[in-house]
């Protein structure tokens, strides 16, 4: 007598090898998804780490910068005083140069990961160079989680110093520009000259005037001719008014800050200074 | 008596000897011409101020520097600063139909209490280094009276910062001009006077300004190993890289 199965069981058979089959391909889905995904998110996982390597050397180097102008303000042209805190000279007299570890500062720059951070600046000497200073400085960062073994970021910062040298321009007014008639502003280079005769030079057209007033209206430039640039301490609405009926061969320079300190009288109470011609 | 005698005895020698310094003084008072036939006072005038003149000379030109502090000077002749000479003066500074010439080895550094007034033909530096010659005005923000006039055909070869007076230059001809750098609380050109010629030199010129300012502080580069024309001349390398590794011994 022939077995036959009964309609329920035949279903039953049918549903479970769908399933199977279902089930095989979400798990094939998965399996290539995560393959597919999985070097993803590890290359994005690298680079993140690298990128915080890179951002936590800026950081450092930026300290380096800090630690330099600290110096040069404390130390200025006192070389003891570079060398009794930790500088040394360059073999050609022109630099200073140190380099700072994590240890030196406990905490502050601890990082984590086991990362190991430092930072190394190298400072012109104060005086090397008329009015400016000139620093580099590098941040350091080695090691870490999720980086190759020898993994080292390094990042380098040049930064510029720069004493206040009023006479980077021509003439500049606290106040008022008042130019009546037609008077001329131009440039020359005693430094470059041959011959230095009075009235004489050669012309660089390189002058610039300006004000450091707020007020478009302090500047009345009359029917100036300024070969070169016009500086104002007030905004542009766009009509360029402080120009006037003046020439101006070179650009006019809006919302300029123009530091003009006090000169205080010398100390005069020194037995080396004479009363009389 | 004896005691008295002896007292009018050594009142009247100290008498002569004070007729004798006075007599040998007496030159030294006396005006005398110029080259160009100006006369002019040398020598001191006590509160009342100095005057400057008959071809007056002062400074050395060992490079050791001359100072000097002022009530007041006015030059009816012309001088000549043959050092480096610092002179502070606490009223007015008038220069007349006559020049002030610094030489190649003097300097001026000038601290100006008062006023400064320049006249006629007068010419102050006129060799055309304004460096060589800087004036400061000292002047605090409440001075009222004090400016910086030329008049005529005078001319200035100067830096000029006084940022608490006015610059005036009335100048009537084109022989008087402005060369070097002004810095003043207004500035006025009237009529036509001669050119104003800033000296690009001055760019360089050591600032009165000691400390270094916070404001002025640039990024030059950032994340490159290849540094700056101007810190590549201190250096002496082209790339920081191998620069670090020679200092820090990578």
């Amino acid at each position: 007598m022939k077995k036959t199965s009964s309609p329920f069981i035949r279903n039953a058979r049918k549903d479970s090898g769908s399933a199977l089959v279902i089930a095989l391909t979400f798990s094939c889905i998965i399996t290539f998804g995560i393959a597919g995904i999985l070097p993803l998110v590890l290359t994005d996982w690298k680079l993140s780490s690298r990128i915080s390597g890179q951002e936590a050397a800026f950081s450092l180097a930026e300290s380096g910068t800090e630690e330099a102008i600290w110096a040069i303000l404390e130390f200025g042209e006192e070389e003891s005083a570079w060398t009794s805190n930790g500088w040394n000279e360059s073999v050609n007299g022109k630099y200073w140069y140190r380099e700072w570890n994590l240890s030196d500062y406990g905490e502050i720059y601890e990082l984590d990961d086991n990362r190991v951070a430092s930072f190394r600046v190298l400072t012109e000497k104060v005086g090397n160079t008329v009015n400016t200073v000139n620093i580099i400085s590098q941040g350091i960062v080695t090691g870490g989680k999720n980086v190759a073994k020898d993994y080292r970021a390094s990042r380098y910062i040049e930064t510029q110093f720069n004493r206040l040298n009023p006479f980077e321009d021509g003439a500049i007014a606290r106040d008022q520009l008042d130019f009546n008639g037609q008077p001329t502003f131009d440039s020359y280079n005693s430094a470059i000259e041959d011959e230095l005769n009075w009235g004489d030079f050669t012309r660089t057209e390189n002058v610039t005037i300006g004000s450091a007033s707020t007020s478009a209206s302090d500047i009345q430039l009359g029917n100036a001719t300024i070969h070169g640039d016009l500086k104002t301490g007030s905004s542009d609405d766009g009509s360029e008014s402080v120009r006037g009926n003046a020439q101006v061969d070179g650009v006019i320079k809006y919302d300029e800050e123009i530091e003009l300190p006090e000169v205080p009288q010398p100390d005069t109470s020194g037995s080396g200074w004479l009363n009389q011609l | 008596m004896k005691y008295r005698s002896n007292t009018i005895i050594l009142k009247k020698l100290r008498h002569i000897l004070a007729i004798l310094v006075m007599c040998s003084a007496l030159p030294l008072f006396i005006p005398q011409a110029d080259a160009n036939g100006n006369n002019g006072n040398s020598g001191n005038n006590g509160n009342n101020g100095n005057s400057g003149g008959g071809g007056t000379t002062i400074g050395f030109n060992d490079g050791s520097t001359t100072y000097y502090h002022l009530s007041s000077l006015t030059l009816s002749g012309d001088m000549t600063i043959e050092g480096p000479t610092v002179m502070v003066i606490d009223g007015d500074f008038t220069v007349g139909n006559n020049l002030l010439t610094i030489s190649p080895y003097g300097s001026l550094v000038l601290y100006l209490g008062g006023s400064l007034t320049m006249n006629g033909q007068g010419g102050l530096n006129n060799e055309g280094i304004p460096a060589n010659a800087i004036i400061y005005g000292t002047h605090p923000e409440s001075d009222t009276d004090s400016s910086i006039t030329l008049n005529g055909n005078s001319g200035i070869s100067a830096v000029v910062y006084a940022p608490n007076v006015d610059y005036t230059s009335n100048g009537g001809g084109n022989s008087g001009a402005t060369l070097g750098a002004v810095i003043a609380q207004n500035i006025t050109f009237s009529g036509n006077p001669g050119p104003f010629l800033y000296d690009e030199a001055l760019k360089d010129l050591q600032s009165i300004f000691e400390s270094y300012n916070l404001n002025n502080y640039k990024l030059m580069k950032n994340g490159s190993t290849e540094p700056s024309e101007a810190m590549a001349e201190i250096v002496n390398s082209n790339n920081y890289d191998a620069l670090f590794s020679s200092l820090f011994d990578d």
